[in-house]
């Protein structure tokens, strides 16, 4: 089985990336409603998610471009964002922190399945070069064909979205539950990241280094929640 | 009922059959003319009048306690079924123990007596102490909304200055930059646009998080409200906007590479 695709009137990227965000909001917004907060806190906290993952796409598509027939919205900016609008969203809405933070971090990776298929139709982030079972050619790059490395991630990511549901909905300790969808989600990204073109002839790619700050910076932030939420309990048991 | 029982009963003037030197209705002292009312009926009255009392009433009489049997068959005897699970331990235990378990029965006695509620003497205090502090504690919540209010308002205008500061920052620049382009100093001015051009991303992400934290520290605030509509519409602008040039940006580029 070969995939082949011939080049769009109007590229369905836009599209895929646009409603993958979309649909992943919105969900967020139903879990977070689910879960029992506020109408308002719900609405603010999706606001400033999305205002984040704009801004750093931007930042990050359009800072350092070379050639601009390659431009597009960066995955790992737009990840950074979220993560980041969504930790700010906990902060300020203390109360409902773990909730808010799990909602927005479980539909992720929902996000960014969409969002791949709208590149695995383009034939941009493409794998390396192959012509085995479920190889993929595009009719603007010749008669070459590449390893389907955005099938695997748009697939893989659904598989890791539909776990951290599964998660966050039955667990009661969501931190930990947000801990883990984010290791594994940058796991995921960093091993299919060995299977991308751009990887070729580089031990770690751009990318890959990204990926290793972020776990950094992750594992930083997992220790100030988990600082804050246990200082707001002592002050609690205070009261 | 005992010949003896039965001879031991008397009518109080409230009307009240009793067989102990007190009413159980009004609670009035036997008096020594008063006779005796031999009846079945007044009786098991008596039985459960006899009951009722405690051992704090210390009456020497002896003869009224003793005769239990009867007073099972009254009316009272069934709220009292679950202590009925073990048969045979009502027969059993000893006559303390049964004289408590009548003990509620002292209530309507108690409530002909003229007690007063012992807490009317601390209403009057109560109330004084309710008018004074309930009126500093109306004032005192006032006075914080103001000060929620007024640190909203403040959050906001900083808010504001954050969002579109920025962006004209760097408009201005650039401009000055366009007109000393070739200079020394117009490579110095093209540095700084470019590190301004990184943080106002910074700035209005902070604009949003300042508006957030403004809307929630008063609800009530107009301005917070204002603002936050205010963005929000700038933002399905700019959504829309982004749509059409993302798409107009690659029509051109494919006209381009054609």
């Amino acid at each position: 089985m070969t995939f082949s695709f011939r080049e769009f009137e109007l590229s369905p990227y836009i599209f895929f990336v646009l409603s993958g965000m979309i649909i992943g909001l919105t969900l967020s917004n139903i879990i977070m409603r689910k879960k029992g907060v506020a109408k308002l806190s719900c609405f603010l906290a999706s606001f400033l998610v999305a205002v984040s993952i704009f801004t750093f796409t931007f930042t990050g598509t359009f800072k350092g471009i070379d050639d601009l027939s390659t431009i597009g919205f960066d995955g790992i900016y737009a990840s950074a964002g979220l993560v980041l609008g969504a930790f700010m969203s906990s902060m300020i809405f203390r109360e409902d922190k773990e909730k808010i933070m799990s909602s927005f971090i479980c539909t992720a990776p929902l996000m960014y399945s969409v969002a791949k298929i709208g590149c695995f139709l383009v034939g941009c982030c493409r794998g390396f070069g192959y012509d085995g079972p479920f190889c993929v050619s595009y009719e603007a790059l010749g008669e070459v064909s590449f390893f389907p490395v955005q099938l695997l991630d748009s697939v893989s990511f659904m598989l890791l979205f539909l776990m951290g549901l599964i998660l966050v909905i039955r667990c009661k300790d969501l931190m930990r539950v947000t801990v883990i969808i984010i290791f594994a989600g940058i796991s995921l990204r960093f091993i299919s990241d060995f299977l991308r073109i751009s990887h070729e002839g580089c031990i770690l790619s751009r990318t890959q280094i990204i990926l290793l700050f972020a776990i950094i910076v992750v594992i930083i932030a997992t220790g100030v929640i988990f600082y804050i939420g246990r200082k707001d309990g002592k002050e609690k048991e205070h009261e | 009922m005992s010949e003896n029982n039965e001879n031991k009963q008397w009518k109080c003037i409230c009307g009240q059959m009793n067989s102990s030197p007190f009413c159980i209705n009004c609670g009035k002292k036997k008096e020594d003319g008063q006779d005796p009312v031999p009846s079945v009926a007044a009786s098991t009255m008596a039985a459960a009048a006899a009951v009722t009392m405690t051992a704090e009433d210390k009456i020497p009489q002896p003869q009224v306690q003793q005769p239990y049997q009867p007073v099972q068959q009254q009316p009272y005897q069934q709220p009292y079924q679950p202590m009925q699970q073990q048969p045979y331990q009502p027969v059993q235990q000893p006559v303390q123990p049964q004289m408590q378990q009548y003990q509620p029965m002292q209530q309507p006695v108690q409530q002909y007596q003229p007690v007063q509620n012992p807490y009317q003497q601390y209403q009057p205090q109560y109330q004084q102490q309710r008018a004074a502090y309930s009126m500093p504690l109306n004032e005192k919540s006032e006075e914080e909304q103001s000060r929620m209010k007024k640190v909203s308002n403040r959050l906001s205008i900083i808010s504001l200055i954050l969002h579109y500061g920025g962006a004209i920052l760097i408009t201005t620049i650039s401009a000055v930059y366009s007109g000393m382009s070739g200079t020394e100093l117009g490579d110095a001015a093209g540095s700084l646009v470019s590190i301004l051009s990184s943080l106002m991303g910074a700035t209005y992400i902070a604009s949003i998080v300042l508006m957030i934290v403004a809307r929630i520290k008063c609800k009530k605030a107009i301005f917070a409200k204002v603002l936050m509509w205010l963005y929000i519409a700038e933002a399905i602008i700019c959504f829309i906007l982004l749509i059409v040039v993302f798409i107009a940006f690659l029509e051109l580029l494919s006209t381009c590479s054609a």
